[in-house]
Parts: C-alpha cells; structure tokens; sequence
C-alpha cells in the first residue's frame, strides 16, 4: 500500500492480470451452476466499479465535486434505449455511442460550470443531474415518466466485468500519466497549476467529460441488463449512492472505490435478514465510518504490487534506500540552453501598467524593462504592491492599463498557464506547493509542458509512452539533486522543513524552462546559512539556465548582495530604480523604507 | 468471503426451515414489494394481504397436503433490486412462483427474469400495459390503467354530464401519467375539454394548480393518484372554494382518505378494485380476518395482493404439480376464479383479468364521510 | 389599477424587508455596496413588468392569487433557507439534514397540538426547542468530531445523517402521513383575492424571525462570536471564543428555525409525513444559494424568488417542468454572479 496513484508503475499489469483471473473464477461460477443470482449481483458490482471509478476521476483525481453523475448515467441508458429499440444496433455499439453521447453532454455542462468550486460546483452538478431528469420525464420520445420497456436483455455479465476492467485502467493511466498529474496538481492547488502552464480549464473539462462518458457506459450497461428504464431510476439519490462509494473508498483512491463500490453492493445481500433495519443501518453505518475514518476506508492508498515486491525484496536482502531508477545519472544537461538572440533586447518590458481593486490603485504607472540575464529586485514596504505587480505578470491578475511585453510579444490579459507557456515561471510568497505529493511528482507535475504526450497516449501506453514518462523522472530527478532534494524525493511536500520547501518551489518553476523566473520572498524564513546559500543558488541558477530573474525580497542583503537593478515601489508606484549602491542612498528610498531603520 | 457469505446465509436459511418444517417441506412463494421508503404502506397491504391468503388455506391444511410459505423481500421500490432479488428468490429460495413486484416500474423489469427463467409470476398491482406484454409467464389481477381511465372518463361524461374536466396528475409518475392519458383521450373523444395540470413528488401544496383549474371552470377534476395526495386535494380545493366534483382512481381507496379529508372528500368518486359493502362471503371475511389479524383496516392493495396469492395457490392446487410450467398453464387457463376484488375472474390471453371496475362514491353520515356503493362497470 | 396596487403590495413587502434593515453582510460585517441593489432592482422591474402584462393582459385576480400563494410557499422555503445559509456562512457546511429536522419540527408541532393539546403558540415553541435539540445533536453526533476532516466527508456525513433521521422518522412516525389539524379558519378577500389567515401567519412570522435572526447576528454577543467564527475559526478561539459552543448554538439557531418552518407548513398545508423535508431542503438550499449564501436577507429574497416563480410557472406553464426551472434558476445565478442576488464576490487571496 502507498500514498498517490501517480507513482505506480506496471502495476496496471498486475491489476489487469488479477482481474482477468476474478474473471476466469467468475466464469467458473457461471458455467458450473448458472447462478442468475450471483451473476446478477456481479453485474450490478460490475456497473457501480465503473460509475465510482469514472465519479473518482472528476471528484478524487481531479477534485471537482461533482453530485449529479447520475444525470450521465441516465443519457447513456436512454442513449442505448432507443439505439436498442429503434435501431437494434448490437450492444458494443451502445456501449461506445452511449458513452460518446454522455461524454459530449459532460463536455457541453463541464465547459461553463467548472469555472465554480467547492460546493457551488456541487450544488451546480446536482442541479444538471436533475434537469437532465426532468428533460427525460417530460419528453415525448424517451417515454416520458412511463419510461421505455423492450430494450434488448443480455446477458451482460462478461460484458460488464471486461468493461469493468478497461474502466479501471483507462481512469488508472490517465491517473498515472502527464494528464492524471495535472489533474492531480489542479486538486492540490489550481493556482499554483496554472502557473506551472496546466491549462486547468481544459483538464477539468477533460476529466469531467471522461467521467461522464463512463457513466454513460455504465448507464448502457443498466439499461441492458434492466431491459426497461424509467427516469425514477435516475434521481438525486442514485448520484448520492455512487458518491457514498467513492467517499467510503477513500477519494482519490481507485483502489478504495472498487472496494467500496463491491462491498456497499454485496453487503445488502448479507443484511437480508435485518430487512427493516437495513435503511437505518446503512447511513448509520455510513456517519460512522466517516466520523472515525473521514478520508474514507482506504484513504488516498492504492495497491501497488510493485511496491509490495520490492518491500519484499527489501526485507529478503536486508536493504534499503530508494528505489535505483530515481537516483540522478549523469546526462545532458537538465535544460537545453537556447541561445539568446539579442542580448541587448529586454526579457521583459512592462509600460505603464495600472490595477485598482474596489477604488483602491494598488499598481499605478508602473513601468520596468528586464534585461537579458538579469538579476532585478524589487523591494518595497509591506502592501506596496510587489505581489500585485507579480500576479500581473504571471495573468493572475488582469491589468486594468498597460502593457507587458515579453520576449517581444504582448503577454496581458492572457491566462496564467499561457503566460507560463511563454517562459514566465514564479514561486509563491506563501509558498503554493503540490502539498499531498511527492517532492518528485510536485517537480514532475511542472514538466507538463515537456511531456510530449496526451491522453490518448497515456491510455494506450504505446513504447513512447515509456521514454516520455523515463524522460520526465530522470529530468526530475536531476533538477532535484541540483537543489540537494534527491534524498527525500518520496517525502510528501507538506513534510519538508521551510527552506526545502522553498527550494523545492524554485526547483518547479524552473522545470517548466522559463525564460524569466519571478521569486517572491524566496529568503522568507530561512537562516543566514540557508539564505547565504540561497544566493549562491540563484546566482547558479540564473548562469545554469539562462534566465533572467526578477525578485521581490525584504532581505536586503540578499537583494544588495544579488541584484543588479532594483526597483523600489512605494504604495503601488514606483519611486526609484537603480543599483544597489543608488538605492541604499537614495533618500526617497530611506524615508519610504529604511527609513525606519534610520530613524 | 463472498462463498462465506453464501454459507453463512445458507445456514441461517437451514436453520430458519428446520423451525419451519413439520412434516412436509412447504411449496414456497416469493414476494418482492416496497416494505420501506415511501412506498412502504403499499408494499406492506399487499404483503399483509397475501400472507393472509396463505395462512387461511395453511389453516385449512394448505394443498397438496403441504404448507404455503412466502419469502418476503424488500425491494425498496427500486427496479435494479428487484432483478437481484427476483433472481434470489428464483436461485437461491427455488420458489416456485412470484408474487408482485407491486409497482408498475419494478415488475417491468421483473417480467423478463422470470420469463427467462420460466416461473410464473402474478402481480398484483401493477397496473401499467406493458407488465404482462413481455411473455407467457407474466399475468395480473388488477386492471390496466387504459380500463380504468375509461371508467373514469364514462363516469365523468355519461353519469355527471361534465363537459369541461381538469386533470391534476402527479408528474414523474407513470401511474398517474398513464391514467391521465387514458382519461384525457376518452374524454375528448366523447366531445368533452381538458386542461390538465401537474405537481410533483413531495408538494403538498396545490394551490397553483387548482386554482388554475378552478379559473377555468371545470365541472371534474380528475385525480389519477393516491390517497395522501387527494387529502392535500380535496382539503385545498375546498378552502379555495373549487366545488367541482373530483373523480380519483384505486389509489384513493384507503380509510385514512375518510379519516383525513373528512367532510372535504363528501361527493368525491373514485374507480376501484371492489367495495367493502360487497355481501360476498369471501369479501366479508377477508374484511374480518385481515383486521383481527393485523388489528386495522386494509388499503385496497391487500385485497389485491389477498387475489394475487390465492390465485397463485388455487392455480398450484389445480395443476397439483409444483412444476413451474404446469402452475402457468393452470393460472393461464383461469376461468371464474372468485377473489375479493371479483366475482368470477378470467385471464385474457396478454395474462390480464377480465372483471369489473367498481365505483365508490363518498358521502355524508350523521356529519362524517363514509364510502358508498355506486355501480360496477365492465369493460 | 389592480396589478398597479398588487404590484405597490408587493414590491413595499419585499422592498422593507430588504431596505428596513441596516445593510450589511452578517458574516464579514461589511457594508454591501450599492451595486448589490441592482440585481434586485432588476428582479422588481421584471416583476412590475409581468405583472403589467399579464396581469392586465389576463385575469389579474388570478395572478395575484397565484402570486399569494407562490409567497406562501416561498416563506417555507425562506425559513428552511434562512437556517441553511446561517449554518452555512459559519460552519461551511450544506447541512443535509436541515431538511430532516424540519420534518422532526412538523411531527414535534403534531405531537404538541394532538397529544399534549397544545395552543398553536406553544406548539410552536415547543417544535422550534425540538429542533434546535435534534439540530445541537446532529452537530455533536455527526459534525463535531469532523471539525478538521476534508469538507467531502463532511457532506457525506450530512447526507447520511439526512437519510439516518429520514428513516428512524419512517420508523418511528410510521410512513404513512399524517393530517395536522386545522388550526386557523381565518379567511380574509381583498380585491377578490383569497387570503388565508394562516398564509398571513407564515409571511408575517418569516419576516419577523429573519429580523430577529439579523438583529441576534449583528448586535448580540453570540452573534458577533458567529460572525467572528465565520471569519477564521482559529483567530476567533484566541479572541477567548468558545468555538464549539458557538458553533452549537449556530445549529441551534438554524435548526429552531427549521422546526418554525416545519409546524407553520403544517398549518398551511396540512400534511405531513418521514420525507417530507427532502424536496424542501434541496429547495431551500437553491434559495439560499440565489439570495447568496451567507447573508440573512438573501435567504429570504431567494425563497420568496423561488417560491413565486415556481407558482408562476406551475399556473402558467406545467408543474412537470418547475424542478428542471428552478435549478436552471439556480445554474444561472452560479454562472452569472456565484455569491447570489445580495453576496459580494470575493477574490481568492494569491
């Protein structure tokens, strides 16, 4: 068992081979004695792995809250229906129809409601679940509350547990490879994801409309199997009953839902003989499992054979230490250096740029040019605006006035990833990282841009899949040595001390291969030891790369010791700019600022 | 764990028969019905109703020398339960025919499992067409909604003479969708206008709607749903002051509807499967039977669910066979069976009955409301 | 003259429950700037202008009694909404079981008034002390150990408490509904529409348990500790606030209004049963997410929303269609301005 799906390797194999033989034991049960009972009941597990595995892509992996995943459901149900009834088209073409169906659906609600979060999304969801309801209740076509009877029975037992079976490892690709990590990253932080250049609204459409495609396939399924659906079967409560099995599960955990989506389905077999009881005890149940286990029966684990074999071969050979293939081997270099241009041209020139929040002008006039390879502060009392100024650069922010050109081109008002993608990187002044992953996947999950693949790659995981993804780890690896962080590479973030946590924001910025890096308060918190070596480090980096680096530091003798230019900002204006002799004797600057040291 | 769990309830089933069993082993029946959720009231008459009708006859010695058992399952009302549980009974219990499911929605999907497994199933409320149109082993003792929206239309037009009616359904519902159709299409037919309005599940409050209707001034409203409905209904077109006469369906038969609309529901009329002024011996005593055992009066759906299971056992002791296929052809060649929703009951070959529709009026007694007798319709 | 009076009615209704009171956001305490008013000014002109169209066009008196009828009904939603949004604004919490202890409310004003006999007044307090006990228990039983827990799990617990207590209350009531006697024959016509006596009854108490309620969370001790509360859990329990009781006392609060809404539903529409709070519940949390969750007024504007235009649509249009409207309502506002009607937006801090 181990934290996070996203460093799982091979393992998918040795689900894929452990389900092939549930179903050669399944099979078993079948042909021995024909059991419709337990076939039945099977089928039903087969259905609600796929609905809570598909409902833990968007609610687990990628932390959208989605309650209304039955809505979906019913689309690929009515989808096979009338496909079933009108065309007698076979029940492989249902299965892919209905999900493509569901999944355009998904795709056409996720595209405008994924701009809400937390529970207003969820309010959002059940809302959509609904009125897809109420559209079938009141259409002439689908049956209307009567609901539609005839469609074809099969005997779907098979079909149910192979479709099963691609579910688990369709979603578990996508959880492991470059799209899952951006999802991933986009549940930990979606800030910080958008300026590691994840374009956060595509992956949560994308991981929206994949769940709902499934549960359209799971909704063709039923239909199947009921032979006679009815929008009743649809309702607020059967998304509440798949949501109850993932939550149970643990969220996030693929592991965890297919657990639990088995036992709440095969556990009111064994509660027969309480009958009556059975609806008190099931919520009861439920309330207890989450007061003394709230992140569910299996938390965030997942099994992990790999995991457990070399544990095993730990403990035979009496070893330890990680594992070979994250140590760092000598290899080109982690970034390939681009040739600059024109080094006299500026990185980054910013003319007169204005924001005010509510009639408050927190940035006004600002202007500043970067130049090529430069090491800029900028330094300003607390509430000058320096954040602000930042948030601007990287789109946080859209600017009221001005104009910021990068590398030649006009950068406002585009989206933060974009900004990203141009070679703007930053760190946080409240330090913003990935904080329930690893230290190696928060650096992998920013070289999303370099990843060179997409989805359909991560599911089908051709050879290049295997570069791609050795490629990444390897990079990773290496950026991490150069900031002395290879040896807790598996620790969770939240675990690390506060300069390796800064550290480790630098060393993510830098993986998505900026042109000019933006530090905020990089030295907060930090010893006069660590800050001394900060400096050496982003002296190194700065040479290393090839950047140009503007930093907003309160540590002035880092910012003297550092910079070349620094610009000081006063109440949102800037009052001075120049070296760090001129601006330790400028007497605007001492009264502004240190003029509280003076006096 | 799973064959564990298959042991463990293999044990408690063993143990539970060796109590049961005295001399012979019992022929057993499966009941699957809403015994909680909201639907429960229903589910819990039609059970009470059938396990009535096995205890009389097991009283008198049971058939074939051997005992009536029914396995009841509650199926939440919900159709992907029920497939699980038809198949249990089916597999696990080896019953040897089916009894319900009691909602239309639930014995839809039931229907194909038990044709393809080929045990016969009776149900019997489900009133929706399609139930019985899925094969052979299929039938019902209630009438299909198309009868009885038919009566309530006839009624409407040929004894009230009403011209203009509105419908207040339940949307969402196919019982009450279903019958609002039937109606609407009669009623047109004969010459009549309808402006049918809708609530949904869970209001209770129709103001909106028959204040729509009372604006359009409707000499009916019919009111295909049930009972706890109608009381919103009847009470709230009273306090408006819509005075048209309101026309209900089987759903309405129950005591509490007297109890709870009192003196609003006077003049009220409703189609439904018999009435408990019927002098019929069987009737009288399924009346009396049910109360002392169950100390309170039944819903309209146990008598039904009482028919289900003796037919279901009088077609067992006519095909004196416990062989599924023998038991439906006996039940398919049916001819006047007496139950209590019926004096002499056929099956058509679709597995539905031929019998009357019984019309109930309600009046006022001495300043309390109380059902009466109207007529009986054949269709 | 008629749909111009209606129209002055209602919009002097609603524009002094609105207006009358100091605005300002209880949990953030700040002023609500101007700009909050348009939205509601909007929603009034729309509303002047289908009352001059339709109003005018078609039957008037029908109208207006669709629109009296559609306030009642709002007023229910209100105050479920109202203790929705105060649980909400300070626990962060879609409290699931609100729905529930409202029908714990309608079967304790039941019990009060048929068994102990009780007049109407006292069965209402009666109910609404049922309910903050049943609403302070539900918070130690099921939320309180979750305090620290991912808001997933707490949502869950709520949903589970929500079908524990519908069920022990199908137990323990029985399913089958019950009647609640009549308690106000009252019938009052103005201008040819119907008012009843107990229709008046829930507007007027609605409106006065949202005044109190503000009054209690913008000037009493308990409340400023709600609001403190709201704002940051930890900085308010170093200010010496008693986070935990404060927190209970929020779901006491909520939940007395809850168990108000459930006997005051009892009376208008006088039925009640186990599920009856499901629909309501969900209902009301639409209203108070229309009015912008968190602010008191706003519980209120969206259930008086809601509930004329479901009655709208239910006299106009087809009832089949009113759930798919007003979540439809629902998704709009989200999309358009997610705080609601009166909320201000917030900007996540970077």
């Amino acid at each position: 068992m181990q934290r996070h799906p996203n460093h799982l390797k091979g393992s998918a194999l040795w689900i894929f081979i452990g389900l092939a033989l549930l179903i050669y034991v399944n099979a078993q049960v079948v042909l021995d004695n024909l059991d419709f009972y337990i076939v039945g009941v099977l089928s039903v597990i087969g259905i609600n792995v796929i609905l809570t595995v598909s409902l833990n892509l968007i609610n687990g992996i990628t932390g959208q809250l989605s309650i209304g995943h039955a809505g979906f459901m019913a689309v690929g149900a009515y989808t096979t229906a009338l496909l079933s009834i009108h065309l007698g088209t076979p029940i492989y073409l249902n299965l892919i129809l209905s999900g493509l169906v569901a999944g355009f659906i998904g795709f056409l609600i996720g595209l405008p409601t994924l701009r809400l979060r937390g529970d207003y999304l969820a309010i959002a969801t059940l809302g959509f679940g609904e009125i897809i309801r109420v559209i079938l209740q009141n259409l002439q076509f689908t049956g209307g509350s009567a609901g539609i009877g005839g469609i074809e029975w099969i005997d779907s037992f098979f079909i149910t547990q192979i479709v099963a079976i691609l579910t688990v490892i369709i979603i578990w690709r996508i959880g492991v490879s470059a799209p899952g990590r951006a999802m991933i990253a986009i549940r930990e932080d979606e800030t910080a994801a958008e300026t590691v250049g994840i374009n956060t609204t595509k992956f949560k459409v994308m991981a929206f409309a994949i769940g709902s495609c499934f549960a359209g396939v799971a909704g063709s399924l039923f239909a199947h199997r009921m032979t006679y659906i009815s929008p009743d079967g649809f309702t607020f409560m059967k998304s509440i009953e798949v949501l109850v099995m993932l939550v149970l599960g643990g969220l996030g955990s693929i592991t965890g839902a297919i657990f639990s989506a088995v036992l709440l389905t095969a556990l009111p077999e064994f509660l027969r003989f309480v009958d009556e009881w059975r609806m008190i005890i099931y919520p009861a149940l439920l309330v207890v499992v989450m007061i003394f286990r709230s992140q569910g029966l299996l938390g965030t684990m997942e099994l992990d054979f790999g995991q457990v074999r070399s544990l095993l071969q730990r403990i035979i050979s009496g070893k330890s230490g990680p594992t070979s293939e994250l140590q760092a081997d000598t290899g080109p270099p982690i970034l390939p250096k681009t040739v600059s241009t024109n080094d006299a041209d500026p990185i980054l020139e910013v003319r007169n740029l204005s924001i005010s929040f509510g009639g408050l002008k927190a940035v006004s006039n600002f202007n500043v040019e970067i130049k090529r390879g430069s090491l800029h502060g900028l330094i300003g009392p607390n509430g000058a605006g320096k954040t602000t100024l930042f948030n601007m650069l990287t789109g946080v922010h859209a600017p009221n006035e001005g104009e910021i050109i990068f590398k030649g081109e006009p950068i406002h008002g585009k989206t933060p990833h974009a900004v990203a993608r141009a070679g703007i990187a930053r760190t946080f002044q409240n330090i913003r990282l990935f904080k329930d992953l690893t230290v190696l996947d928060n650096v992998k999950v920013a070289y999303h841009m370099q990843a060179g693949y997409g989805l359909g790659t991560a599911i089908l995981q051709p050879p290049r899949y295997g570069a791609c993804e050795k490629q990444i780890t390897a990079d990773a690896s290496r950026l991490l040595d150069v900031f002395s962080l290879s040896d807790q590479s598996m620790t969770i973030a939240r675990n690390l001390s506060y300069g390796a946590q800064r550290r480790l924001e630098i060393a993510r910025a830098l993986a998505v291969s900026p042109r000019l890096l933006l530090l905020d308060e990089p030295a907060a918190g930090m010893n006069p030891q660590e800050t001394k070596e900060l400096i050496q480090l982003i002296r190194w980096v700065r040479d290393e790369f090839d950047l140009s680096i503007l930093l907003i530091e309160h540590d002035m003798s880092l910012v003297m010791e550092l910079c070349q230019t620094i610009s000081v900002l006063d109440y949102g204006i800037k009052i001075f700019e120049g070296t760090a002799e001129q601006v330790r004797n400028e007497p605007r600057v001492i009264e502004a600022y240190l003029g509280e040291e003076v006096s | 764990m799973k064959k564990y769990g298959v042991g463990i309830f293999v044990l408690v089933l063993l143990v539970f028969l060796s109590t049961v069993l005295v001399s012979a082993e019992p022929i057993k029946l499966g009941l699957v019905g809403p015994m909680t959720g909201p639907l429960a009231p229903y589910g819990e008459g039609v059970r009470d109703g059938a396990l009535l009708a096995a205890a009389q006859i097991n009283a008198n010695g049971g058939i074939m020398g051997r005992q009536i058992e029914i396995i009841v399952l509650d199926n939440q009302a919900n159709p992907q339960e029920t497939i699980t549980l038809v198949n249990r009974l089916i597999q696990r219990d080896n019953i040897v025919g089916l009894v319900g499911p009691v909602i239309s929605a639930t014995s839809s999907v039931a229907g194909p499992q038990v044709q393809r497994q080929r045990i016969p199933m009776i149900t019997p409320t489900a009133t929706a067409v399609g139930v019985t149109r899925v094969g052979d082993y299929v039938f019902r003792v209630c009438y299909l909604d198309d009868h009885q929206g038919l009566a309530g239309a006839n009624y409407a037009t040929n004894d009230l003479g009403a011209k203009k009616a509105g419908i207040l359904y339940k949307a969402g519902d196919a019982y009450s969708v279903g019958l609002r159709d039937v109606f609407q299409e009669q009623f047109i037919a004969a010459g009549g206008e309808v402006i049918d309005v809708a609530y949904n599940a869970g209001d209770s409050d129709f103001s909106a709607q028959l204040t729509r209707l009372k604006n359009a001034e409707v000499e009916v409203v019919y009111s295909p749903f049930y009972y706890e409905d109608a009381v919103i209904a009847l009470k709230q077109a009273d306090s408006i002051g819509l005075d048209a006469v309101f026309i209900g369906a089987d759903g309405w038969d129950a005591q509490e509807l007297l109890d709870q609309a009192g003196l609003a529901a006077v003049n009220a009329v409703f189609t439904t499967h018999y009435s408990i002024d019927d002098q019929r011996p069987i009737v009288q005593t399924f009346l009396t039977d049910f109360q002392e055992q169950y100390g309170r009066f039944p819903i309209v759906l146990a008598a039904l669910g009482y028919d289900a299971a003796a037919l279901m056992i009088n077609s067992i002791d006519r095909a004196q066979s416990t062989n599924a296929q023998e038991i439906r052809a006996a039940i398919a060649s049916t001819q006047a069976f007496e139950g209590v929703t019926g004096q002499s009951i056929s099956l058509d070959d679709n597995g539905d009955p031929i019998k009357n529709i019984t019309i109930i009026r309600v009046i006022e007694v001495d300043g309390a409301a109380q059902f009466e007798y109207v007529t009986q319709v054949s269709y | 003259m008629l749909p111009v009076l209606g129209f002055g009615i209602f919009a002097v209704a609603i524009g002094m429950m609105v207006v009358g009171i100091k605005f300002r956001h209880p949990f953030t305490a700040h002023k609500v700037g101007r700009f909050a008013y348009t939205p509601f000014m909007i929603f009034l002109g729309v509303l002047a202008f289908n009352y001059l169209l339709i109003g005018l066009e078609a039957d008037r008196v029908y109208f207006l009694q669709q629109t009296v009828y559609g306030i009642s009904l709002g007023s229910v939603y209100a105050l479920i909404a109202l203790g929705y949004t105060m649980v909400y604004g300070i626990v962060r919490l879609i409290n699931f079981a609100h729905g529930e202890i409202y029908m714990l409310g309608a079967y304790a004003g039941f019990f009060a008034v048929t068994s102990l006999g009780l007049h109407f007044i006292l069965a209402l307090i009666f109910a609404m002390v049922a309910a903050a006990l049943a609403g302070v228990l539900v918070e130690r039983i099921a939320y309180k150990p979750l305090r620290s827990a991912p808001r997933l799990a707490v949502l869950i617990t709520a949903i589970g408490m929500s079908l524990l207590l519908q069920n022990v209350g199908q137990k323990v009531f029985g399913s089958i509904p019950r009647s609640f006697p009549r308690q106000f024959h009252g019938l009052y016509q103005i201008a040819g529409i119907n008012l009843d006596q107990s229709r008046i009854i829930i507007f007027v108490i609605t409106v006065l348990l949202m005044l109190a309620l503000q009054y209690f969370v913008a000037y009493t001790k308990p409340g400023r500790a709600m609001r403190a509360v709201s704002q940051d859990r930890d900085a308010a329990q170093l200010m010496g606030i008693n986070v935990d009781r404060t927190i209970a006392s929020t779901f006491a609060v909520g939940s007395m209004l809850a168990g108000a809404a459930g006997i005051l539903v009892a009376i208008v529409f006088p039925q009640i049963r186990p599920t009856m709070g499901l629909m309501p519940g969900l209902k009301a949390f639409v209203a108070a997410v229309i009015g912008g969750i968190g602010i008191i007024p706003g519980a209120v504007l969206g259930g008086l929303i809601l509930g004329v235009s479901e009655n709208l649509v239910t006299a106009y249009l087809s009832s089949s269609w009113r759930d798919a409207i007003a979540f439809g309502m629902l998704i709009i506002i989200l999309l358009v301005k997610p705080s609601g009607i009166l909320g201000r937006n917030v900007r996540e801090k970077v």
